[in-house]
């Protein structure tokens, strides 16, 4: 049998695990549910998110990591020293400290948006934990208006190649020209878009009732809730 | 000030500032971390911390409406979060934060000016609670005159981005 869950659920437990990033501040309270996120959350986010990003990502923060630890914690025993760089045991702590946090953070994001559609999960964010049904409808809006906003950026991006611009963006200036003609056309859009959802009868929508809670609900807080304690007394 | 209540158009609006923040929140992630390795902690914040503050100046330039700043940059968390999860759901509380201190500078004005110059105040606004998550959740803790050097620098980069936001959404043809 499956366990039935809200979708509501998973953005609570990515937003508790999230917090709990912000909490625990040693390796020893993080190291447990950083792996159990970070392993559950890329296993299930590579079937959605392309595995080139999750490797970039991974670097990146890596990377991130490292030059955090060596500007700002630097202090204590000398580890290693390459030529001019003296790597010392606060920066690994603290690379340490950031990349438990980086697989807790983005594992528990992971394992929300493998598990779930977008779509269903602003439904359950209505309907469930009652976010305003106009601001439901905005992030509902925003996401049908995504592919349309990519292929509007790729066409203002060849255009300014034909004129012998950079299609890359090096400066405010740069920013502001490609910015103007996305809003220029977007806000066209985005006026017809209003008033048609206004005629199809957007104010007179009702918000279905709350789905009940189910085994996966309770399954899924208790494991956050869980996490929360091993974290607190380790 | 204006009525508050958001029509559908309204909320059309907000979803393109979500979605146009959400797109340049994800790119200021490759953004910040190249400019960190060439030009430092005050530099990468002056480069690109500002981009991450947009969201809010768009849609109130766009909206003019009480509200607007926060719900676009809120939004537009919310978008990045769902599209490319670098900084996962702490996008979220990152952009619940900058939305409320962008929306506390069209507060400052009665929410009766949006123009260029509130922009900049909601833009820079935001520098303030971005650079003291920073230091909570990333550890990113210096000497009181770095602290005061970062929330400088994030600051003007919120206000110069929040400018260049502003003037583009203002010179729409609508």
């Amino acid at each position: 049998m499956r366990a039935r869950y809200r979708e509501s659920t998973l953005f609570l437990y990515a937003l508790g695990a999230s917090l709990l990033a912000f909490v625990a501040n040693s390796v020893k309270s993080l190291i447990l549910p950083s792996l159990i996120n970070g392993i559950l959350g890329f296993a299930s986010g590579s079937k959605k998110i392309p595995q080139k990003l999750l490797a970039a990502l991974l670097v990146l923060n890596a990377w991130g990591a490292f030059i955090n630890g060596l500007y700002f914690h630097n202090v204590g025993d000398e580890i290693v020293s390459i030529q001019a760089v003296t790597i010392r045991s606060g920066a690994v702590e603290s690379f340490l400290i950031l990349t438990l946090r980086f697989f807790l953070i983005v594992g528990s994001t992971l394992l929300m948006l493998g598990l779930v559609n977008v779509r269903d999960l602003i439904r359950s964010l209505e309907r469930d934990l009652r976010v305003p049904s106009g601001i439901a409808f905005s992030i509902a809006y925003a996401f049908r208006l995504f592919p349309l906003l990519s292929k509007d950026l790729s066409e203002i991006r060849i255009a300014r190649k034909e004129r012998g611009f950079t299609s890359v963006v090096l400066s405010p200036k740069h920013l502001r020209s490609i910015l103007l003609p996305m809003l220029n056309i977007s806000y066209e859009r985005a006026v017809w878009g209003g008033i048609s959802a206004e005629l199809r009868g957007l104010r007179l929508r009702k918000v279905s009732g709350r789905k009940p809670l189910g085994l996966g609900d309770v399954i899924i807080l208790s494991a956050l809730a869980l996490q929360w304690v091993i974290s607190l007394y380790s | 000030m204006r009525a508050s209540r958001f029509t559908s158009i309204d909320l059309a609006l907000l979803a393109v500032a979500g979605v146009i923040s959400g797109v340049i929140f994800t790119a200021a992630w490759t953004i910040y971390n190249v400019s960190e390795v060439l030009a430092g902690p005050v530099g990468a914040r002056i480069i690109s911390y500002g981009l991450w503050f947009m969201g809010a100046p768009l849609a109130a330039s766009l909206l003019k409406k009480p509200l607007s700043a926060f719900l676009g940059e809120f939004l537009g968390a919310l978008v990045e979060t769902l599209i490319a999860p670098a900084g996962g759901i702490t996008n979220v509380i990152y952009g619940f934060a900058q939305g409320l201190a962008s929306e506390l500078g069209y507060l400052t004005f009665r929410y009766r000016r949006w123009d260029i110059i509130s922009g900049a105040l909601a833009g820079a606004l935001a520098g303030l609670p971005a650079v003291g998550l920073d230091a909570q959740l990333f550890g990113v803790v210096g000497t009181p005159l770095e602290m005061s050097l970062w929330v400088i620098a994030a600051c003007v980069s919120g206000a110069i981005y929040g400018a260049v936001v502003s003037a583009a959404a203002l010179s729409l043809r609508k």
